[in-house]
């Protein structure tokens, strides 16, 4: 199935692009589709999704469709599904 | 909320355009002259966020914002004036404030937030509004609001892209649900066109004045994402986090 992911300020300079899509197997979750996109963007994506242990950050905010998920989200994505990827801002 | 303070004559000769708005009338301007509102800063963002506030007739604006007027500030912090370099940066935003509209208090706080003015300063204010430029004034402004039980709107941007979201303690996530953690992507330095503080600040100011008013639709519990350089706008639902060392003691 093919999911598209958006990344959103930081997240989009880090991944050098606005968007893009991902193949994953039936059945994948979110945290499968953050292990693929840090794999596709092992720099700086990958610092900001994964910290030096290999824990999620939680300063990474996940959207699925319009709502927010936590990376241990159980529900499978689907295809055509849209996952959002936002690192909070606070320039004033 | 307070409550309501007559409006003069000239109150209503100033205000009477916005009072013909729908839900809002001569009762929310009353209630706007009666409001105390705190800004965590007077940047890029804050400085619109005071200055709407100022025009719309606030009462009482109380502004935190330490160091003095650089160059640097002038492409977007429009309450800093070029006559004012190297002079306080309070002092500029409120002189300003003041030229606007003189009928309204103004305090000027030569301080950013820091532990040893935050209680003070969240306890002066109805509303409070964070525009600071670092994660760890944010979130102790988030932890205060939250033990003061007050409305803290929170407004950011980078590059070109804002967000905005209002925080309800024990109704709506607060900021230590959304991010426990100083996010390491945030550097102290950023990208800023004055036109995207400016836009995200309009909406922060618009968001405060519906809170004190009780007009409209409100950010509970959302986070309004703009990308201003695709012109794209979303509304995302914030999830709270039932572990949240801030807030989770309001839930149960």
């Amino acid at each position: 199935m093919k999911v598209r992911i958006e990344y959103v300020a930081q997240m989009r300079n880090a991944a050098g692009v606005g968007g893009e899509c991902f193949e994953l197997a039936s059945g994948s979750v979110v945290r499968q589709l953050m292990q693929d996109v840090a794999d596709s963007h092992p720099d700086r994506l990958a610092e900001l999704l994964f910290a030096e242990d290999g824990s999620f950050r939680p300063s990474a905010l996940l959207f699925l469709g319009d709502e927010q998920v936590d990376i241990e989200e159980k529900r499978p994505l689907t295809d055509g599904c849209t996952v959002t990827l936002l690192a909070p801002l606070a320039g004033g | 909320m307070p409550g309501r303070i007559a409006l003069t004559a000239e109150d209503r000769a100033r205000y009477e355009w916005q009072m013909w708005t729908e839900g809002f009338g001569e009762s929310g301007q009353e209630k706007l002259k009666s409001a105390s509102v705190l800004i965590s800063r007077t940047g890029g963002l804050g400085s619109p966020v005071a200055y709407e506030l100022a025009a719309a007739g606030v009462g009482r604006i109380i502004i935190a914002h330490g160091g003095d007027v650089k160059p640097s500030d002038l492409n977007r912090q429009l309450l800093m004036t070029t006559d004012w370099l190297g002079k306080p940066r309070a002092e500029s935003a409120q002189r300003r404030l003041l030229e606007l509209n003189p009928t309204i208090t103004v305090e000027a706080v030569p301080e950013n937030i820091t532990e040893n003015n935050v209680v003070e300063l969240v306890s002066q204010a109805d509303v409070v509004v964070g525009a600071a430029p670092l994660f760890a004034e944010r979130l102790l402004m988030n932890r205060e609001v939250v033990r003061q039980q007050k409305m803290l709107v929170d407004a950011a941007m980078y590059d070109t892209t804002a967000t905005a979201t209002t925080i309800v303690p024990g109704k709506t996530p607060c900021l230590a649900c959304m991010y426990p953690e100083n996010p390491p992507a945030w550097k102290r330095q950023f990208p800023v066109f004055g036109a995207t503080s400016g836009t995200i600040g309009c909406i922060a100011a618009l968001e405060t004045i519906k809170i004190i008013t009780g007009f409209g639709e409100l950010l509970h519990g959302k986070l309004l994402t703009m990308d201003l350089a695709a012109l794209s706008f979303r509304t995302l639902k914030l999830r709270r986090n039932p572990d949240c060392p801030v807030c989770a003691h309001l839930w149960q």
